[in-house]
């Protein structure tokens, strides 16, 4: 078992974080372009499953005080909003119908 | 009005009320347009772009970004707006004003802020703005402060190498330029009594910002159209739509816009928003699971009053607003407590540079935190949409295959926009011309 990257309590999440937990959202987007929607899908069930424990969990947090371990929870969190899009309506990674259209973010906030 | 029953809901339940009309009869003749079928060719015809430049680009005022970017004596940003041949900085003085100065050095002319790609904008603070070139400073009024080496140079005289300013003046925490010589109406005559009093909106909390940007293969007007109306929600955005409940063709809801309102160059619609249809309500798992979603977090923070801005045309179940602040510049605020600007900045006749802003109030928990990005997110997957038909209406309007296009009532803001430019592009000619006679 390699070192591991989220809080107790959410060690089934722990095989999408290497994937998931990515600080920006750019990067969360760029993973759902280079992602296949059947592995999104599971990484989908995986979180909704635990999602309100995981919210209710990180709520106990400042924002600008975190431990790394419940960031990468949040920034996973992230993540599935970021992919729901892909697998529930598009069912293709990218936005259906967008050309080649990205709408790169430039501010984001922090954490 | 239809009594349809849809999953035991009334017709008003789900947003397909009719609405009523204005008592010119329509929209469009309140608007003081006539019905007819419009020209397009302003949207990709070279010789207009050029004049449009000057006609209304030059004429206007033009939005530059939030007073929160600038949070103190000496923060700055910068604007490069090359269509027009200008760069420009932003600047609060000692005295807290905002002023706007050419970004050009006095001595040779170099760019004075700007980091690593002189093509780049950038922001940050300082003391005095410096010259990477040879040094020269000015203080944050515009006066030279410091030349290297002075004694060096000739007869000089300081009050002439101040930097050129440009007119500059705040509303609502907006900053806007104005770049004729005297601009003719000071900036809240141009908005319009009505318009500035959405001044009263509480944008001062909604500091969380989110913001996205992308060049876009379309003129300008044509993405600014696509906010425009929601006659092409049900088709682009389909599959937004609760799968649900079915949603296909002559069923597709009808995106009724209740209240559209002209004020001189501007113009706005205000709509239910999330109270207006129940198809697109909470439509998806996720939506409960972040409590968020395309029309913002389903718990509003509090934000105490909205003040006597919004909803000019007293509609019921209120829920946004959307202003289209001419030339280039949108506003959509909404009555869940966040606003959301777009900003369309020419860069040849048929491309544009777009900037999506997103405000929220302050997270105070993870759960908030959440709920903000679902929202941003939900909003970018609708634009991304809409990129692409506007990308594929540029490209076929642009073969010159037709002149003439039909436009319907509940695209009244469509046409308005396009004939304020036409107009400005018209009025701008005849001053030419006026001077070339009076040669």
């Amino acid at each position: 078992m390699t070192e591991q990257l989220l809080p107790d309590g959410f060690e089934k999440l722990e095989p999408f974080a290497e994937t998931w937990a990515l600080p920006t959202m750019n990067e969360r987007y760029d993973r759902r372009l280079e992602s296949t929607v059947d592995d999104m899908q599971v990484f989908y069930d995986a979180m909704t499953a635990q999602a309100e424990e995981a919210i209710v969990y990180l709520n106990q947090f400042e924002l600008d005080d975190m431990p790394e371990p419940a960031l990468r929870l949040l920034w996973m969190l992230g993540s599935l909003s970021a992919v729901g899009f892909a697998v529930d309506i598009f069912h293709e990674p990218k936005v259906t119908d967008s050309a080649e259209a990205r709408l790169a973010w430039t501010v984001t906030p922090v954490p | 009005m239809t009594t349809t029953q849809h999953n035991e809901l009334t017709d008003a339940e789900v947003g397909l009320q009719e609405f009523e009309k204005p008592s010119t009869g329509t929209w469009t003749e309140s608007f003081g347009l006539d019905t007819g079928p419009v020209s397009l060719k302003d949207i990709y015809d070279p010789e207009f772009y050029e004049l449009e430049k000057e006609a209304v680009f030059k004429r206007n005022w033009l939005y530059m970004g939030r007073v929160e970017r600038l949070t103190r004596k000496g923060s700055y940003f910068t604007k490069e707006l090359p269509f027009l041949n200008l760069s420009l900085f932003v600047i609060r003085g000692m005295d807290d004003k905002i002023r706007a100065f050419h970004n050009v050095c006095s001595h040779r002319g170099n760019k004075l802020l700007w980091d690593d790609n002189p093509d780049n904008e950038t922001s940050g603070s300082c003391r005095q703005i410096a010259c990477k070139y040879h040094g020269w400073r000015y203080d944050l009024e515009g006066q030279v402060s410091y030349i290297h080496n002075a004694p060096e140079f000739f007869d000089f005289d300081v009050e002439q190498l101040k930097l050129p300013e440009i007119h500059c003046d705040t509303w609502a925490g907006f900053i806007f330029i104005n770049l004729e010589e005297t601009p003719s109406k000071a900036l809240r005559e141009y908005l319009t009594p009505t318009v500035a009093k959405l001044e009263s909106y509480p944008f001062d909390q909604m500091t969380e910002v989110y913001v996205c940007e992308e060049t876009i293969k379309s003129n300008w007007k044509v993405f600014i159209d696509a906010y425009q109306e929601l006659y092409h929600v049900p088709y682009v955005h389909s599959k937004m739509n609760n799968p649900d409940i079915d949603a296909t063709g002559t069923d597709k809801v009808p995106f009724m816009i209740p209240m559209f309102l002209r004020y001189d160059k501007h113009r706005m619609y205000s709509s239910g928003g999330p109270k207006a249809n129940l198809k697109v309500r909470s439509s998806r798992p996720l939506d409960e699971l972040f409590s968020s979603s395309f029309y913002g977090p389903t718990d509003a923070p509090d934000v105490g009053d909205l003040g006597d801005g919004i909803n000019p045309g007293n509609i019921e179940n209120w829920g946004l607003d959307n202003w289209q602040l001419y030339p280039n510049f949108s506003l959509q605020n909404w009555g869940l407590g966040w606003y959301v600007t777009y900003e369309h900045w020419p860069v040849s006749a048929t491309s544009h540079r777009f900037v999506l802003s997103q405000y929220f109030v302050p997270p105070k928990n993870a759960r908030e935190r959440l709920a903000q990005e679902h929202a941003a997110l939900s909003v970018r997957e609708f634009v991304i949409q809409d990129v692409g038909s506007c990308q594929a209406l540029q490209s076929a309007v642009g073969t010159g295959a037709r002149d003439e296009f039909t436009l319907n009532d509940q695209e009244v803001l469509v046409r308005h926009l396009h004939h304020c430019a036409v107009q400005d592009v018209e009025n701008y000619k005849r001053e030419l011309e006026a001077q070339e006679g009076g040669k």
